[in-house]
């Protein structure tokens, strides 16, 4: 027999409990009987549809036959995968489905569910393993029912399986509508650009969608951006390749997320870098999109680029920096011993930079670096490579240069700085110079980047050394390592000293030796050694003359003596000091210079300040130092020459230069009243300083003896440790203050 | 049909046994051979369906019993399971009552694999299939309980 439609003119029954039996109103409606022979049925349109899944014929036979007043059978299924065809087919309203049947249950709930999320799903059991009902919930299903439950319990069950069904549906719908919502609220307002691009098909690259945020990112309106292809603003060098293409990373699901870094062409014009990340998924349409998040990063790139910058260029010059040049003379080396050929580095210090900036200021001192900088920079080829390493110490690398050319260029680079290296601040100017080292390698010498380095630092202090302004070229030889050790070990030592200001000053009393006078003392140098320790001179003076730090020094105790005569002239006390001034502070001649300023700032008695000239140093210019003198005694200055009688230079020094005092080497002293041909040496310089118009001041005094001897043999001051050993100067000095704590 | 009929009681191996389930029947009823009510919900007296229903249930009955002899003899608990739950389920559904218990029990055996007892269930299920059978036919008793 065919299908029979079935009409029921009842309303099915709906209530919990109805009990619906044979002889019940329920059931004596005018109904045609279905077929037993075919499972395929027509759906009346007033009954919720029903679909029967169980491999018994039995169960189908009885269930259909239960359910046909109240539900339109559409279709029944003996396996799993002809109740998920038949399901796909009819979407009923209802599918009842048997928790083992052939296919599996559980795998007929899944895609019963799968490709009609609308039919509830009842799941038939004769057990309730608690479990496995659980499991097929999980699967989709809204209920469970026991194949034996009275009719009554079937047909409740299943209308309320239905009804709760779809008021899940309308929930979710409600959900999702909502989160749709929810989402719009977040990607139109957010902060951040957002976009929606299409990953597949001919939309693919294109935009879906897009928020305020990313329109103005890129300075275009919402509305040009829909449809339009990203390609349209990225970067020509940035526009993808296949391999690198995240979005079609994404669409070839490799990735599920996706970050990415590109720049845009804003519509004015202008570069933006921007970061960005790119996830994947499934919108409402059934198509493969990808969401974009993108962040402007132009600032945060202008940062990276300028520490990039910074990390190898010096601020002030705009210049390489210390560490940029190693990098490059690394390279150049390198260059040099695999291909041959030859190079060379000149090392730069300027001279008299330090006053400079002590006297007119850092920014004047700035100024002078960032103007000489730039001279010297044009008086290079372009090949030429230029590097601030300090203060006013810079380093040029002159690749395939030879010695001679080398000096050429070094020359041209003295003459330079001599010309421009003027600075004028109010009334006051100051001029510096240059020494220059240069060193030279080839293929074949066995040197490092450091080792040039430090070759032409050698060399630039050896040009200092011989009177600055001048070039030294550096001489390889046999003890170049052992020099190379020990002078990196105390030019870093001095370096840091004069730059932190570690150098300490103690005093010892000079004292009359037949009458009083105005207190003097010498102040005696020490280096603190950062232990505690103070360090003497003669363990340090050497380098410090040998590396060029001496006339730093020297003016470091010269302004601290000034400052110190200044304000005891301004309590009103008396006092007169003696510092040390070498023979290379002389012969850079400036010191008279400096004097002057110090002394403008800082007014002091006249002879209050003594310098005392040693001969450590020959003094290279003597008429130099004739005039230097001559100035210095014009400030009120007054010069004392040191240790007379322990070199041969000193009666050469005395015909050309007008002294104050003289003080006799205390060879001289020490054993004076025991030994006559000392006596007859004092007497005799005794002599000619009193011809010269000088005093006289006897060092290594160490006895009442001696005194009395010395002040029978008319010396004027006696110095050592009998008369005041050195010390602290709070220790040694008199008290400023009547309430001072000093004695 | 082969089918061998014994009496409870005389040719169950263990005589015991026999009295225990005289026992737990007193303290555990039985459940009814057949509860005509499940049929009536499906189909009153005179439809011809009831009669399809009932033959279609015998017929599977009659076929699982052969299945299961095969299958318990060839210790298939595979099939044994899968047999007995199929007729339970019919057997539910139709008011058979102590048809589909008795086949519970030989399914969850089956299900754990504890075969040792499966002959004498079976012997049990036979009986109830002609129990049910009886009480199945259009003149049969009334719901039979022991």
């Amino acid at each position: 027999m065919g299908s029979t439609r079935l009409v029921i003119t009842q309303p099915p029954a709906v209530a919990r409990g109805l009990s619906v039996r044979a002889d019940s109103p329920a059931r004596s409606v005018s109904t045609k009987k279905e077929s037993m022979a075919t499972d395929q049925l027509v759906a009346g349109r007033d009954l919720p549809s029903a679909l029967l899944a169980d491999d018994e014929v039995v169960i189908r036979t009885a269930l259909r036959a239960q359910l046909k007043d109240e539900f339109a059978i559409v279709a029944c299924a003996e396996d799993a995968g002809s109740a998920i065809e038949l399901v796909r087919r009819h979407r009923p309203d209802v599918a009842l489905v048997d928790i083992e049947m052939p296919g599996g249950g559980l795998q007929a709930t899944t895609g019963i569910h799968g490709v009609s999320p609308e039919t509830a799903i009842v799941i038939m059991t004769s057990d309730e393993r608690r479990s496995s009902v659980l499991e097929f919930m999980n699967a989709g299903a809204i209920a469970y029912l026991r194949k034996d439950a009275p009719l009554h319990q079937l047909t409740a069950r299943l209308h309320e399986a239905i009804t709760a069904h779809r008021a899940v549906l309308v929930r979710a719908d409600r959900q999702r509508m909502a989160t749709k919502d929810g989402f719009r609220a977040a990607f139109e307002q957010a902060a951040v650009g957002m976009a929606i691009v299409a990953l597949e098909g001919a939309e693919a690259g294109r935009l879906v969608q897009a928020n305020a945020a990313y329109a103005l990112m890129i300075g275009r309106e919402v509305g040009d951006l829909i449809g339009a292809n990203l390609e349209q603003w990225t970067h020509p060098d940035d526009l993808p390749d296949g391999v690198t293409d995240p979005l079609a990373n994404l669409a070839r699901e490799s990735f599920e997320r996706v970050e990415f870094e590109q720049r845009y062409v804003h519509a004015d014009g202008h570069v933006i870098y921007a970061l960005g990340t790119a996830a994947s998924y499934v919108d409402e349409d059934a198509r493969r999109v990808a969401i974009l998040q993108v962040l402007d990063i132009s600032e945060r790139k202008q940062f990276e680029e300028r520490l990039e910058y910074l990390a190898d260029h010096d601020v002030l010059t705009g210049l390489f920096n210390r560490r940029r040049l190693q990098e490059e003379l690394g390279r150049e080396v390198a260059r040099v011993h695999r291909y041959g050929g030859h190079g060379a580095v000149l090392a730069l210090d300027f001279d008299g930079f330090k006053f400079v900036n002590d006297t007119l200021g850092h920014a004047a001192g700035d100024e002078l670096v960032a103007s000489l900088a730039g001279a010297v920079g044009r008086a290079l080829r372009d090949s030429d490579i230029v590097a601030r390493t300090g203060g006013d110490e810079f380093v040029v690398i002159l690749p395939e240069a030879e010695e001679q050319s080398a000096r050429l260029v070094a020359e041209k680079l003295l003459s330079v700085i001599r010309n421009e290296g003027l600075v004028l601040r109010d009334d006051r100017q100051a001029r510096v110079t240059t020494s220059i080292g240069i060193t030279t390698f080839g293929a074949h010498d066995h040197v490092t980047a450091e080792d040039l380095m430090v070759e032409a630092d050698i060399a630039m202090y050896d040009a200092k050394t011989a009177g600055k302004d001048r070039c030294w070229t550096y001489v390889r030889d046999e003890h170049r390592r052992e020099r190379i050790a020990v002078r990196q070990g105390w030019l870093e030592r001095l370096r840091i000293a004069v730059e932190r200001e570690q150098f300490v000053l103690h005093a010892q009393p000079i004292v009359p030796v037949c009458s009083n006078g105005v207190p003097r003392f010498e102040l005696l140098l020490r280096l603190a050694d950062g232990r505690g320790e103070l360090i003497a001179p003669g363990a340090f003076l050497y380098n410090a003359e040998r590396f060029g730090f001496i006339q730093s020094i020297d003016y470091w105790v010269m302004s601290e003596a000034v400052k110190l005569l200044h304000e005891y002239h301004a309590h009103g006390r008396d006092l007169a000091l003696a510092i040390n001034v070498s023979g290379m502070t002389l012969n850079e001649g400036a010191i008279g210079e400096q004097l002057g300023l110090l002394l403008e700032a800082h007014r002091i008695p006249e002879g209050s300040l003594v310098l005392e000239l040693t001969e450590t140093v020959a003094i290279s210019n003597i008429e130099r130092a004739r005039q230097l003198a001559f100035d210095l005694r014009a400030l009120g200055c007054r010069l004392a020459l040191d240790d007379f009688g322990a070199g041969f230079a000193n009666f050469y020094y005395l015909k050309h230069l007008e002294f104050d005092y003289i003080k006799i080497d205390g060879e001289f002293v020490k054993r004076l009243p025991e030994t006559r041909a000392d006596q007859l040496v004092v007497k005799a310089v005794v002599d000619i300083a009193r011809g010269l118009g000088s005093d006289t001041i006897a060092e290594f005094v160490q006895n009442d003896e001696t005194l009395a001897m010395l002040r029978e043999l008319g010396v004027g001051y006696a110095q050592g440790y009998h008369t005041g050993r050195p010390g602290p100067l709070d220790l040694v000095l008199p008290a400023l203050e009547a309430t001072d704590r000093r004695a | 049909m082969a089918r061998s009929r014994r009496r409870m009681g005389r040719t169950d191996p263990d005589p015991r046994k026999g009295r225990r389930r005289s026992a737990d029947a007193a303290t555990h009823p039985q459940p009814p051979v057949l509860d005509r009510s499940e049929l009536d919900e499906i189909c009153h007296d005179g439809d011809p369906l009831r009669g399809q229903l009932t033959t279609m249930l015998l017929d599977q009955g009659r076929s699982a019993i052969t299945a299961l002899t095969a299958a318990i003899a060839a210790g298939d608990a595979t099939t044994i399971q899968r047999t007995a739950h199929a007729l339970k389920g019919s057997a539910a559904i139709l008011g058979a009552k102590r048809l589909a218990a008795i086949s519970s029990e030989l399914c969850d055996c089956a299900a754990s694999n504890q075969l040792a007892d499966a002959p004498r269930q079976l012997t049990v299920l036979e009986h109830v299939y002609d129990l049910t059978t009886v009480a199945m036919s259009p003149n049969g008793p009334p719901v039979q309980h022991y």
